[in-house]
């Protein structure tokens, strides 16, 4: 199955000792796909290290990627002088559950029509949706600025999640594809057994697009989770800030104020080194919540859900 | 900084969401709804028995907040009906302000600055306190350093009233200056005799691509307009005159091509885009460093025992004057407050004698009073450095005040066109890309675009 | 659960004849279970784009400060945004160049990778996993991060560059790197594209490289000539995804360099933000949006267009 090119190019060529050891267990690949992988790592690497380090190890050596001793002085800052964090994770966690499972539902309920049934001005309306994944978010800002406003659904999550929630091209594409790749047989049985068109779609059809659900689910969390511009221009009462917005804010406002909160912890870390700390902690729970879905998501994935 | 109660704003989340300017509605809610105090029969209230809640829409923490308790104080003690009460804001003041004005739910007193002046008060939103403040025996409004009350004064009305003497004054690091063996600066020096000195510490040590280690000049403060705008007027220029923008007039073209010369030709300022990572000034790296005298607690506090350090006045530009911006915040009025004169008699604390002691001792500010700022005493017992605490005090009357009289869609100093096309400008000429006619030629021209647009 | 309460009543429910009358044919059923399954997203839709697309459309026409109300002023906007805006051209200029450049890397990269993970590699479901990590990174904290590296004064980056040898750069913070430095950055989330090719690669069938190889194929042909053309469907939606990100790109340079230093990361996004919420001219900014738009729209309409002569469809062959 995952045999290809690169591996036939490779064997037809000319033979010796050294090329047959190197192809037997596929040296430059391996070789060059850990180059990448610390390449890649690297930043993250660095990240984690720095938070890692206390003031003094931090301002000398700032490139040594494995502290030479372990220090909590940035977490226990971040925890204690940064109050607002818990508040902006609460926040983030309801926006992002809260949009995810409303994308879930409609584009698997908009998804399973447009792929199976058939009612007037259905693909009128599919090439509008479609359409709309090419209107630049940022560009119809100003216009859901006022809306909002209008609504009185600026600075508020439950808002955030109706104007999250509905931004749906790419979901009701990916679960129209799932739908439509099961087999039509299956669902036709169904109907002559006179199952309703609820019962088909919520007990067969559902169940069998489970990964293009999490792919779904997974692409809205970490999109809402990353968010900035939307929910920059729509929220500035801290009490609602999600935590990608919330450590901006943090990061640019400057350590005087926090660290009144902490006077004893003065000097005894680096402003980086506790801007790295938040950096992680903002980022861990997405990854978390990758970590958990990965499997699922890249067989989703592998499965064709993602193509034109 | 966390805002309202968390529990508050969770509960009635749903309210508050359907409820214009949200937070202030919720402080609205609470607050009893006096039918009878219309601004008639103010006076009456306050000498009654009646309570009267104050709403103050204030930042929370240091410096705001703990001047506002001192107002608040004052305000009581005069009027022992009232009380007042705060309401924390964040994020972007100007857009909450104005949604809050919008929906008439902005509290009766509010946080405002030196670059909200102009908008609020063409927008109407901050209320003239000029008239109540001179039929006031309390406040002696030609006792402020005229620099000061001029940032909050708009078409001659008075929109804030400031807190302090923030005028922009020179910190520099001695250790610094005297490792390059460089004079210290003087209350007589020109800017040459900056440029001469901050050579021998930018000289002093070369990384191996030739970039300095250490600068004279610090680029933090670089295109404020309290840092740019005396260079302008020290050289006898003007930005705007007869409604036409005239940066590319022949003195401020001079004015500016000297400024820029700081990096362009003499290389003693830190190069533009160059992030140490931190404040260059506190981190050792520059020597000079210019801004108003709230910085001098953050720089005391994280510059410790690494290096000594002071401060002194401006150096004297070609006009012979301590050519010198400031930037201050102050507390305005709302002018739909139901009680506009209360809301005036709270904010005008912030001008009298007893609380400008009160906060220049707590180290908050550097009192704006003449008559207290030119005597030695105030500075009794504060912490240093800096020692030189008069030369907060000796710049104010060779301090400019920024033009505000742009039309509100072209921006100012602070804000819109007229402030990025300057930034843009003088970027340019910095980095040398362009001379300063050049480029200010091109800014002139946006400028008078947007002029000729809203005439 | 509205939908689910209508439908699950229809079997138990008195009304079920009047139910069946008002259903009807079964096309007519269809026809109204459709709606009610699309009627969410169709009400979204509606609120939430094309609402504001339509209003927007109105503002683009006025001068419309936030706090006063909109003034119609006809094309003014358009014709301003054109002739007098004197950075409208270099943010077009640098949104464009910006999509030329980083969206052919990313594909070009993110390709090669998947074409080394599609090896019998061992520990590739790891590799895969790790390359994805960059793209779920919240954009906020990727900046930061990246800020820091290529920073010219304490930087990994430039350190690494000293160790070895080669000279350094002050990346961001000069007008001739910074845009540069923006794309560098964008490569680090190739992993994102690259799952999407590895899958694609994945579903090659391998009798067409047994077929191809029994006729005579030596490597590069069979990769000039069947892997290549069955993966053109899978990089043409790389490509057009890649554009529509480039021509939105924003919240790495808000917050890195601001459009700076001299316009030379003063993309269109940030243009249109600044006009709207910073000189509070909603108006231009809208105006600005829509020529955005219609850009937007124009060259996806082109690549679609050119997605025949280059792009090839499995089912052209089964």
């Amino acid at each position: 199955m995952s045999t290809n090119s690169f591996d036939k190019a490779a064997s037809s060529r000319g033979q010796s000792g050294v090329a047959v050891w190197l192809r037997r267990y596929e040296i430059l690949p391996h070789a060059a796909l850990a180059v990448v992988m610390f390449v890649v790592l690297l930043p993250i690497l660095w990240l984690i290290s720095s938070s890692l380090k206390d003031a003094q190890q931090f301002y000398n050596h700032p490139s040594e990627l494995l502290p030479r001793a372990i220090s909590l002085v940035n977490y226990q800052y971040m925890f204690t002088a940064i109050q607002q964090l818990p508040v902006y994770m609460t926040n983030s966690f309801i926006l992002a559950f809260g949009v995810t499972a409303i994308q879930v539902l409609c584009a698997a309920l908009a998804g399973y029509a447009f792929a199976r049934m058939t009612f007037r001005g259905r693909d009128i309306i599919f090439l509008m949706i479609v359409i709309s994944m090419f209107v630049p978010r940022g560009g119809g800002l100003m216009a859901l600025y006022e809306l909002m406003n209008f609504l009185k659904l600026r600075n508020s999550l439950f808002g955030m999640i109706l104007l999250f929630g509905s931004h749906l091209p790419v979901p009701i594409f990916i679960m129209r594809q799932a739908f439509l790749s099961i087999p039509k047989e299956i669902e036709e049985s169904a109907m002559i057994d006179g199952a309703s068109r609820w019962q088909i779609f919520w007990r067969i059809a559902l169940p069998l697009a489970t990964s293009a659900m999490v792919i779904v689910a997974t692409l809205a969390f970490v999109g809402v989770w990353s968010d900035f511009l939307v929910t920059f221009t729509m929220i500035d009462r801290d009490s609602q800030l999600t935590i990608s917005v919330g450590i901006r804010k943090v990061l640019t406002s400057g350590y005087e104020t926090a660290t009144a909160n902490v006077p004893e912890l003065r000097g005894q870390f680096a402003s980086e080194a506790a801007d790295a700390a938040m950096l992680l902690f903002s980022a861990f729970p997405v990854v978390l919540i990758y970590a958990l879905l990965q499997r699922w998501f890249m067989k989703g994935i592998t499965e064709g859900a993602i193509k034109f | 900084m966390s805002v309202e109660s968390r529990t508050v704003s969770r509960r009635s989340f749903l309210r508050l969401a359907a409820a214009a300017g949200g937070m202030a509605a919720l402080a609205a809610c609470a607050a009893p709804a006096p039918p009878s105090s219309s601004s008639a029969s103010d006076g009456e209230a306050a000498a009654g028995p009646e309570p009267i809640e104050l709403r103050v829409s204030i930042l929370q923490g240091a410096p705001v907040q703990p001047v506002n308790e001192f107002l608040s104080e004052a305000t009581t003690a005069k009027n022992p009906n009232v009380t007042a009460k705060f309401e924390f804001i964040s994020g972007d003041l100007a857009e909450l302000v104005y949604a809050q004005a919008a929906a008439g739910t902005l509290a009766d007193v509010f946080f405002s600055a030196d670059l909200y002046a102009v908008p609020f008060a063409k927008n109407d939103v901050s209320l003239d306190l000029k008239a109540m403040a001179e039929g006031d025996p309390d406040v002696d409004l030609e006792d402020v350093f005229p620099a000061m009350l001029g940032l909050g004064t708009v078409d001659g009305e008075i929109h804030f009233l400031p807190s302090g003497l923030d005028v922009v004054t020179m910190y520099y690091n001695k250790t610094l200056f005297e490792q390059a063996g460089a004079e210290l600066p003087t209350d007589t020096w020109t800017w040459d005799d900056l440029i001469t000195n901050t050579k021998l510490i930018t000289e002093m040590e070369q990384d191996e691509n030739g970039n300095p280690k250490y600068w004279g000049l610090s680029n933090a403060t670089w295109n404020w307009w309290a840092t740019v705008y005396p260079w302008i007027v020290g050289y006898g220029g003007l930005i705007l005159e007869n409604d036409q923008s005239t940066w590319s007039s022949p003195k401020t073209v001079e004015g500016l091509q000297a400024y820029a010369d700081l990096w362009a030709k003499h290389n003693v300022a830190q190069p533009l885009g160059l992030d140490v990572g931190g404040d260059s000034f506190q981190l050792g790296r520059a020597a000079v460093y210019t801004h108003i005298q709230a910085l001098r607690t953050p720089i005391r506090d994280n510059v410790g025992d690494k290096f000594e350090w002071d401060i002194q006045l401006m150096p004297v530009m070609p006009d012979g004057k301590h050519r010198t911006g400031m930037g201050t915040w102050g507390m305005s009025a709302y002018s739909g407050s139901k009680h506009p004169e209360l809301a005036y008699q709270y904010v005008k604390n912030i001008i009298t004698p007893d609380v400008q002691t009160k906060m220049t001792k707590a180290e908050i500010v550097v009192p704006l009073l003449r008559s207290i700022a030119e005597q030695s005493a105030w500075m009794d017992g504060l912490a240093t450095p800096p020692e030189n605490f008069m030369a907060f005090v000796n710049g104010a009357d060779d301090a400019i005040l920024p033009v505000m009289d742009h039309p509100a869609d072209c921006g100012s100093f602070y804000v819109g066109v007229v402030q990025q096309s300057y930034q843009a400008a003088l970027e340019a000429v910095i980095r040398g890309t362009k001379g300063a006619e050049e480029a200010f030629t091109e800014a002139d021209a946006t400028i008078q675009s947007c002029l000729n647009d809203n005439a | 659960m509205a939908v689910e309460a209508t439908l699950s009543s229809t079997g138990t429910k008195p009304e079920k004849s009047f139910f069946d009358r008002l259903m009807g044919t079964k096309r007519r059923r269809d026809t109204i279970e459709g709606y009610i399954f699309i009627l969410p997203v169709v009400l979204g839709l509606l609120i939430f784009t094309i609402g504001p697309m339509l209003a927007s459309f109105y503002i683009s026409f006025t001068k419309y400060p936030i706090l006063r109300s909109p003034e119609w002023i006809g094309l003014r906007n358009y014709v301003n945004m054109f002739t007098k805006e004197p950075n409208f051209w270099q943010a077009c200029k640098v949104t464009l160049l910006y999509a030329v450049t980083a969206v052919p890397l990313g594909i070009a990269g993110a390709f090669m990778l998947a074409l080394l993970l599609n090896q019998r590699v061992k520990g590739m479901s790891f590799f895969r996993t790790s390359f994805y990590i960059p793209t779920i990174v919240p954009a906020v904290a990727s900046a930061v991060l990246w800020g820091w590296l290529l920073n010219p004064d304490y930087g990994l980056i430039n350190a690494m560059l000293k160790t070895v040898g080669l000279p350094t750069s002050r990346f961001l913070g000069e007008p001739d790197s910074a845009l540069a430095s923006l794309v560098l950055m964008s490569l680090w989330s190739v992993g994102g594209g690259m799952v999407i090719y590895l899958a694609g690669l994945q579903g090659i069938p391998e009798t067409f490289y047994e077929a191809a190889k029994i006729d005579g194929a030596n490597g590069r042909q069979l990769f000039r000539f069947i892997t290549v053309p069955l993966m053109t469907p899978t990089l043409f939606f790389g490509l057009v995804m890649g554009l529509i990100g480039a021509f939105q790109y924003f919240t790495e340079a808000f917050i890195l360099t601001q459009g700076g230093p001299l316009f030379s990361t003063y993309f269109y996004s940030l243009m249109v933000y600044e006009r709207a919420f910073r000189f509070t001219q909603m108006g231009m900014g809208t105006a600005m949006a829509w020529f955005l738009l219609v850009v937007v729209l124009t060259l996806t309409l082109l690549v679609f267009r050119s997605s025949p002569l280059w792009v090839f469809y499995e089912t052209e062959v089964k």
